[in-house]
């Protein structure tokens, strides 16, 4: 398995973003990403056309639309549901979201825990999901200055309470690209860990899987071991013994703009923090009964001298 | 270019998220579709109004007022309506313009539409414009929609 820096979350002039597909394709490939998504609101027309800039300048771009709805923004990735955004109501959002599914497209709950309207026009997510099966990936960190806002830990509660009701949705930072934002807030980075050639297929059924974490600019290695077998971030493992191996380091790139010190991990067993370990900069071994349903890590120290998150990776889930 | 349609609509804010639509025919063969959108006004300009709405919104999303003075809160004057404009053709939804600039000049064409809008031949037949009421904070809105066809030449 490759992890890959993604950005989920992008827009065009095609609705409010300012920048052309060109200049979009230009400055993500300078930001390190190795795929982004083209989610305009409500109109996919500048897919095409980043999809072909991104093949000559070796990008990949996954079409997109983010359902910009009256009770909440909702990503949709991959290109192949056909759904009008305006059908989408508090009482059907279950069938629409299962159709985007069946269709073979990516479901991501966009930045929930905005304060939305009057500041941001329906940002906030006001769906009541009665089935998370419907759901692949939960923006649990978006836009700027994402590791202090207070949005973030809503939304970090709200996903682990989904999580630890056994529905496995992948945690995903979406940028909500708009600007070109040169020199701008502190962002983050969604990895992806892709088994096989990066493609779109690979790479949505990889969030599916929930191969993910999100980190500000730390780049980590981490896989668990059972019975001699090695299992990653978003897999599925046996109850009982199970060792944890991890490592990070700060993205090259990422140092260069911000200072970014790890300081420790936290592990959490259905949501409850179970073990804080200091970080040495070395390898970290942890042998973990998984006795629970998911086991999940989170790495912490400063960006800017500000504590904060620095990763939330995917769950370990028991079978 | 040739005049279709106009539509004028009063809107208050009772009707914030619904959706608006007016449906027009094309009875010759344009090459070009020209959508000139307008609402106004576009800010709510009263401060304690915009507040109120502010500290409702913060309190329903479970947040602390403590943590949002109103010397903050007044930075986000003036809060602005925000409409926006989806467009079908005989055949399908040809797109939306979700896009803040309450004067929004639409092209629908077979080479050349808008940024927003998928490009298509101009059918005749029944087409409409959905007016989205994202948001409406100002007591009433008006909506103001001139549609002209365009029979010449298209530049492709």
């Amino acid at each position: 398995m490759n992890w890959y820096r993604v950005e989920l979350h992008t827009h065009t002039i095609a609705s409010d973003g300012i920048m052309e597909p060109d200049e979009l394709i230009r400055r993500a490939k300078a930001r390190g990403y190795c795929a982004i998504v083209v989610t305009d609101h409500n109109t996919t027309t500048s897919c095409q056309n980043a999809i072909n800039i991104g093949k000559k300048e070796g990008l990949l771009v996954i079409p997109g639309i983010e359902w910009t709805t009256f009770w909440g923004h909702i990503v949709i990735s991959g290109g192949k549901s056909n759904i009008d955004w305006r059908s989408v109501n508090l009482e059907n959002i279950d069938d629409k979201l299962a159709q985007v599914q069946k269709a073979g497209d990516l479901v991501t709950i966009a930045h929930p825990k905005r304060i939305g309207t009057p500041f941001c026009s329906e940002c906030r997510f006001l769906y009541k999901i009665n089935d998370y099966s419907n759901v692949d990936a939960y923006e649990v960190w978006s836009h700027y200055d994402p590791h202090i806002r207070e949005e973030s830990l809503k939304a970090k509660k709200e996903w682990s309470d989904i999580v630890n009701k056994g529905f496995k949705i992948a945690p995903v930072y979406g940028y909500d690209w708009h600007t070109p934002d040169e020199d701008g807030p502190a962002f983050a980075y969604t990895y992806v860990g892709v088994d096989g050639e990066l493609n779109q297929d690979n790479l949505l059924q990889a969030i599916r899987d929930g191969h993910t974490y999100m980190s500000m600019g730390v780049e980590i290695d981490a896989k668990v071991i059972q019975n001699g077998k090695e299992y990653f971030l978003g897999d599925s493992i046996e109850k009982g013994e199970a060792t944890i191996e991890l490592s990070a380091q700060i993205a090259e790139d990422y140092s260069k703009q911000f200072e970014v010190e790890i300081r420790g991990l936290r592990v959490y067993k259905d949501g409850k923090m179970f073990l804080a370990k200091k970080w040495s900069g070395e390898e970290i071994k942890l042998d973990l009964e998984f006795n629970c349903k998911n086991v999940r890590i989170e790495l912490y120290g400063t960006v800017d001298g500000q504590d904060c998150d620095l990763a939330i990776m995917g769950p370990i889930y028991t079978k | 270019m040739e005049k279709i349609t106009e539509f004028n609509w009063d809107i208050t804010n009772n009707e914030t998220k619904k959706h608006i639509s007016g449906d027009f025919l094309v009875t010759k063969p344009y090459v070009k579709l020209v959508f000139e959108c307008s609402y106004s006004p576009k800010y709510l300009e009263d401060a304690q109004k915009g507040l109120a709405m502010m500290r409702e919104a913060i309190v329903k999303a479970d947040y602390s007022l403590s943590d949002f003075p109103d010397e903050e809160l007044l930075k986000n004057m003036p809060l602005a309506n925000h409409i926006g404009w989806s467009i079908d053709s005989p055949v399908e939804l040809l797109g939306t313009k979700h896009n803040h600039n309450p004067n929004q000049r639409l092209e629908i064409s077979n080479g050349r539409s808008t940024p927003g809008f998928k490009n298509t031949p101009i059918y005749e037949g029944k087409w409409s414009i959905t007016a989205s009421m994202n948001a409406v904070l100002t007591d009433k809105v008006s909506i103001h929609i001139v549609i002209s066809g365009d029979e010449g030449d298209e530049l492709v």
